[in-house]
């Protein structure tokens, strides 16, 4: 039932602008690229032309330069777009009249929470697979370079997907209203940015419970400047000064999904 | 025999900030034999649809029992065995009937042949067949009778139609009465919520009437439809010796009946006797009559229709 679920989802996504945004969008930045450059073998060394220039650059360098920017589109922009275009499927089947069908069918809430999440949760996935597989492959079948690093930073904005995810879920039982989830998610950005700095807040106000707050407050939430930084230095084969931003923010995702476990399972509808 | 639906003092509260509970239901107890069409009746807010609800498992009760064919309703081992089409259906507007059905069929356990054959089945029943439009340009009816057929799918023994001929035209409601009766006979139980009181009438064996979470009355059609104890009787003549052989009686109303005949509406049991008290002074009656020889046309019960009984234990609740 698990992968009725799962396939309902993704068939909708096809059929949802939202989605298909989404599938296509990710598909459209490396066909751009795909279409606007060329490789070519010059003195024994495989280079790359690029639509626009003449002049003939290093691959082995191009690629790692573009697969890094790829990942920092994926984690920087792709995820607020993402947001956009899932909140519908999220709170599609959490819809009055809709839902009470689902609930009266002989499966357990938890399992159609389940599955509908892995549905979003593997269409997430999907769009940033279409994004970076197809390049990656065609780069690497012209050039090798080391992937270790790129491969770590997805790693970390697969996280990161989860993360958003679990937040929206949770806004989505709250309140099954898309535009509600949208803005409340953006919102949570502009807040971890703002935490961010909380520093620099801190020192507007002086006073010691407001710092000690803030301090809370950032360790509770989670940090998405700060994780687009690794993603950037583990792209860039960089080592990452700590990680504490990564799982301080999947506890706060665990704890969304508990939370949604919780509400989803109690409420009346 | 066992029951379908068993709930003993059933109650659902929902809490409002600072102001009292809403009291949805307020210890309802109703038992539902196999077999039978069981009619809810109520006014907007009476408490149906929390009824129904939490036997689903949908709405989760403030306190008492519900138990759904002998397990604890709500579970979804009880749910396996029913079917529910609820009142204001929101269907998933991008899909199309058949891949609708299929995936409802998913969730209900049905493997993919099952499924798509029953679709195809239900489909033709509800008359969409070969319907190719998304759900989202389905006129109410259409939605309406897609809803029926997801209910439909798994063939549950026990239905719960909420509002069931509702944006149906005068064609469909009729088909989808008929419908019920056939799966009545085929053994099913029917729950069916409705504001309809001509078609409850019609197709119900059992109704039962909330008003505030609370039961008003249960019972057979013929229990509510009640005998009022008053008996119209249609005499061939009239004359001052038939006048007198109703002069002893409780109340007797006089009117022109067809044909020249007359006809007499007389109570005959006063509201606190038994209905035997009743027909034995109604024999009475007819016998004085044939002593002066007056021919009887007909002899009927006078009964409230439902509606009557409905208006009338609605507006005391109200007061």
């Amino acid at each position: 039932m698990i992968g009725t679920l799962v396939r309902n989802t993704l068939h909708e996504s096809l059929n949802r602008r939202g989605g298909l945004v989404l599938l296509l969008g990710g598909m459209a930045i490396p066909f751009m690229i795909w279409l606007s450059s060329r490789f070519a073998v010059e003195n024994g060394i495989t280079v790359i032309y690029t639509v626009g220039s003449n002049r003939p650059e290093d691959a082995i360098r191009f690629a790692g330069a573009m697969l890094g920017a790829l990942i920092s589109v994926a984690n920087d922009v792709w995820l607020p777009i993402s947001v956009f275009a899932l909140s519908g499927l999220m709170t599609t089947p959490l819809e009055k009249g809709y839902l009470e069908m689902l609930l009266a069918r002989p499966l357990g809430r938890m399992r159609l929470l389940a599955g509908r999440t892995l549905g979003i949760i593997l269409l997430s996935y999907l769009s940033i697979a279409l994004m970076l597989v197809p390049l990656v492959s065609w780069f690497y079948a012209h050039v090798s370079f080391p992937l270790e690093g790129k491969f770590r930073a997805l790693g970390v904005i697969l996280l990161v997907y989860l993360i958003m995810i679990s937040i929206m879920q949770l806004l989505a039982v709250l309140q099954p209203n898309p535009a509600v989830v949208v803005l409340a998610s953006y919102a949570m950005f502009v807040v971890s940015g703002a935490l961010r700095q909380r520093e620099t807040m801190a020192s507007l106000i002086d006073a010691l419970w407001f710092k000690k707050s803030l301090e809370y407050i950032y360790y509770l939430m989670p940090k998405f400047p700060e994780m687009s930084r690794m993603v950037s230095r583990l792209s860039g084969n960089n080592p990452v000064d700590s990680w504490m931003p990564l799982w301080s923010s999947l506890l706060f995702a665990l704890g969304c999904w508990v939370l949604t476990a919780w509400t989803f399972q109690r409420r009346s509808y | 025999m066992s029951l379908v639906v068993q709930t003993a003092d059933l109650v659902k509260h929902y809490p409002h900030f600072r102001q009292p509970p809403t009291r949805a239901l307020d210890g309802v107890s109703v038992s539902v034999e196999p077999g039978t069409i069981f009619g809810m009746l109520g006014p907007n807010g009476a408490g149906k649809s929390t009824f129904v609800k939490i036997l689903l498992g949908i709405v989760h009760p403030t306190s008492g029992k519900a138990a759904l064919l002998d397990l604890p309703a709500g579970t979804p081992r009880a749910r396996r065995r029913v079917g529910y089409l609820p009142e204001s259906m929101r269907l998933p507007e991008w899909m199309k009937p058949l891949a609708f059905l299929q995936f409802m069929g998913g969730l209900s356990g049905l493997d993919a042949g099952t499924a798509r054959r029953r679709a195809g089945e239900l489909l033709e029943l509800v008359g969409l067949g070969g319907e190719k439009k998304v759900l989202k340009d389905f006129s109410k009816g259409m939605g309406q009778r897609i809803g029926l057929a997801q209910a439909l799918l798994h063939d549950p023994e026990v239905l719960f139609l909420d509002e069931p001929t509702e944006g149906l035209d005068p064609i469909g409601r009729k088909d989808v009465c008929n419908l019920l009766l056939e799966l009545r006979k085929r053994g099913k139980t029917i729950f069916l919520n409705s504001h309809v009181l001509s078609e409850v009438e019609r197709i119900c064996d059992r109704v039962m009437i909330v008003h505030q979470g609370k039961i008003l009355k249960a019972g057979s059609m013929a229990d509510l439809s009640s005998n009022r104890n008053e008996y119209r009787i249609v005499l061939a003549r009239d004359g001052e010796d038939v006048r007198d052989a109703f002069s002893v009686e409780l109340d007797a109303r006089w009117e022109p009946a067809a044909n020249g005949a007359t006809a007499v509406v007389v109570r005959v049991a006063a509201a606190n006797e038994s209905p035997a008290a009743g027909r034995a002074r109604l024999n009475q009656i007819i016998d004085r009559l044939r002593e002066i020889h007056v021919e009887i046309e007909s002899v009927a019960p006078q009964r409230d229709s439902l509606e009557e009984t409905f208006f009338q234990l609605v507006g005391e609740a109200g007061k």
